[in-house]
């Protein structure tokens, strides 16, 4: 970093606390930010380039954002962003998405139709820990955008409903009830694969 | 973190009571308990009403398979993501982007 002061003229004058104070913390979350990428695009190709809008977009922006708050949530956010301007003509999965949104996240969450699939055969869902890890990103891959969204960033990121109501800009409410129906879409589909698989018997389809 | 490990180590030793359907004891019902589970999975809940899914859980045997059913389902997400991280040239690249940024907003 030494040497890029030097060559870069803007270093020398006030923006060079900008740029550090970025560098110290945003960049550290460049790997969580570049995972977040990959699964939204499916490729390492545009999951760099997604990468590098975010963080130039970021960067520009580093004024509005408010220190002491969670800068990995704020950069998922601009990330999101970014992604869904690129694709915005692919959006028709959104529109089924927004039709069913509205229904109470309570009654979506107890309704587990491949539990009771699954009851007599496996009843603790043991048949999840045989399905190789690539069937399940290709799965979480599959699922519409924004059920994959709040999966990826609550199951694969570990963010709470209130962190991912932020990023999504949608209710607490509504981040539960895409949660629980893009879990039990990816429940119904492992539990196909798991059956085509052998690991468990039973039927594949009917929900 | 989710309280997984606390629950596992929990179920190690009780679990598997008889199934009472309701309201006896003050305890929450089959339905109740149900509708709250993932967030009770999530950490998500306000103490209260985690311990009273907890202590439901732990002595119904009708709810006992279906946490473990989600919890397999869970954990199975958790460990598929892959620890990928930006490639050293990504970062490179980035880092020349936003050096590049800086001088042309500073004239
Ligand atoms: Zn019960």
């Amino acid at each position: 970093m030494t040497s890029e002061n030097e060559d870069t003229p803007a270093a020398a004058g006030g923006d060079s606390v900008h740029r550090v104070s970025f560098i110290e913390e945003a960049i550290p979350h460049m790997d969580a930010v570049y995972r977040f990428a990959l699964r939204l695009t499916g490729t390492q190709d545009g999951a760099e380039d997604l990468v590098q809008d975010t963080f130039l977009r970021a960067y520009r922006a580093w004024d509005q954002y408010t220190p002491g708050t969670r800068c990995k949530s704020w950069l998922f956010t601009i990330c999101r962003n970014v992604f869904l301007r690129q694709h915005e003509r692919r959006q028709r999965h959104d529109e089924i998405v927004q039709e069913t949104a509205q229904e109470d996240a309570a009654s979506l969450s107890h309704e587990a139709p491949v539990f009771a699939a699954s009851k007599d055969s496996d009843p603790e869902g043991a048949f999840f820990k045989s399905i190789v890890d690539e069937e399940i990103l290709e799965a979480i891959d599959d699922l519409p955008n924004e059920y994959r969204m709040a999966v990826i960033l609550s199951d694969l990121e570990d963010l709470s409903y209130n962190e991912i109501a932020e990023i999504m800009e949608i209710p607490v409410g509504t981040v539960k009830s895409r949660l629980f129906r893009g879990r039990r879409q990816l429940q119904k589909r492992l539990h196909g694969y798991a059956v085509e698989m052998g690991y468990i018997s039973g039927t594949v389809g009917d929900q | 973190m989710k309280p997984f490990d606390r629950l596992r180590k929990l179920f190690g030793s009780i679990g598997r009571g008889e199934h009472r359907d309701g309201a006896d004891d003050g305890m929450i019902s089959c339905e109740e308990a149900k509708t709250r589970l993932f967030e009770f999975l999530d950490g998500e809940l306000a103490e209260i009403s985690h311990d009273e899914v907890e202590r439901h859980v732990e002595l119904c045997k009708a709810c006992y398979p279906r946490l473990q059913f989600e919890r397999h389902f869970l954990d199975a997400l958790q460990a598929a993501e892959d620890r990928g991280t930006a490639s050293p040239e990504l970062k490179d690249r980035i880092l020349k982007v936003l050096a590049k940024e800086s001088a042309n907003d500073s004239f």
